[in-house]
């Protein structure tokens, strides 16, 4: 005949209870932070930087060129620097879509990106483009990528 | 060519924003002061180009739209840097109500 025996094994002694509690607060608490925001990525700045620097570069070429030459200011002769800039938007849209808790910036890439092919359009449509339009299409972006960069940066603890 | 007095202009685009919000006009004042003098150099440019016909009505009032969204995109950012003083606050709180209790804990120990 086979005898078991169970034997209790108590966690807590009686008077260390509260203890036990406390250090299970600790754990939890350890473990809990409030996230509202992503963690904040610095290669997605580095790309933010760089893509407003090409965009500023890619205006600031335009504006020396002489607005009398239409050709030299054409969209086809331009239209690579348009599309390597929109590819990088997309990979900046793409990249923060994945993130969580990222509406917000999402928002702001997204209202970028329309605003960089509405002006490429224009300048597709229109075949070139006056110095004034330059300027403003420039500060537009230059306003919307220093939105962008603020939304990244402020989420460096 | 005509001019615009952009300062004028300014004065008066604050006066409607004080009327639209009225009774919080005093919170949100040096805010919207803010929001136009970033603006103002665009502004400038934007009346200039519609004045001497560089811009056609039609892409004008294309290009306020794009003032509407610019000016979303900075609210968005607004949002950010809101949610990201109130993240910092409540774990600030956390940390300092678990280094309380890790102290309590030394003392029992």
């Amino acid at each position: 005949m086979v005898y078991t025996k169970t034997v209790k094994v108590p966690l807590f002694k009686p008077g260390l209870l509260p203890l036990g509690y406390l250090l299970s607060c600790i754990l939890i608490f350890s473990q809990c932070r409030v996230h509202l925001l992503p963690e904040f990525d610095s290669s997605i700045l580095e790309q933010i930087d760089q893509t407003a620097k090409r965009v500023d570069k890619f205006y600031l070429e335009l504006l020396e060129l002489d607005p009398a030459n239409i050709h030299k200011r054409s969209y086809s002769s331009c239209s690579d620097s348009y599309i390597a800039i929109q590819s990088e938007l997309n990979s900046l849209y793409i990249k923060n879509k994945i993130r969580p808790l990222n509406k917000n910036t999402l928002s702001i890439i997204e209202i970028t990106r329309n605003l960089w092919i509405k002006y490429k359009t224009e300048h597709k449509q229109a075949q070139t483009l006056t110095n004034g339009i330059i300027e403003l299409n420039r500060q537009s972006m230059e306003e919307l990528f220093y939105t962008m960069r603020i939304a990244e940066k402020v989420k460096k603890q | 060519m005509e001019t615009i007095n952009m300062n004028e202009v300014i004065t008066d685009m604050l006066a409607a924003m004080k009327s639209s919000v009225s009774h919080h006009w005093k919170e949100i004042k040096e805010s919207m002061q803010q929001f136009l003098a970033a603006r103002k150099a665009r502004f400038e440019l934007l009346a200039e180009l519609r004045i001497s016909g560089e811009l056609s009505q039609e892409h004008f009032e294309s290009r306020l739209q794009d003032e509407k969204l610019i000016a979303e995109a900075e609210m968005q950012a607004l949002e950010v840097i809101s949610k990201a003083m109130a993240q910092n606050a409540a774990n600030a709180a956390i940390d300092i109500f678990q280094k309380a209790v890790g102290a309590a804990i030394k003392t029992v120990l």
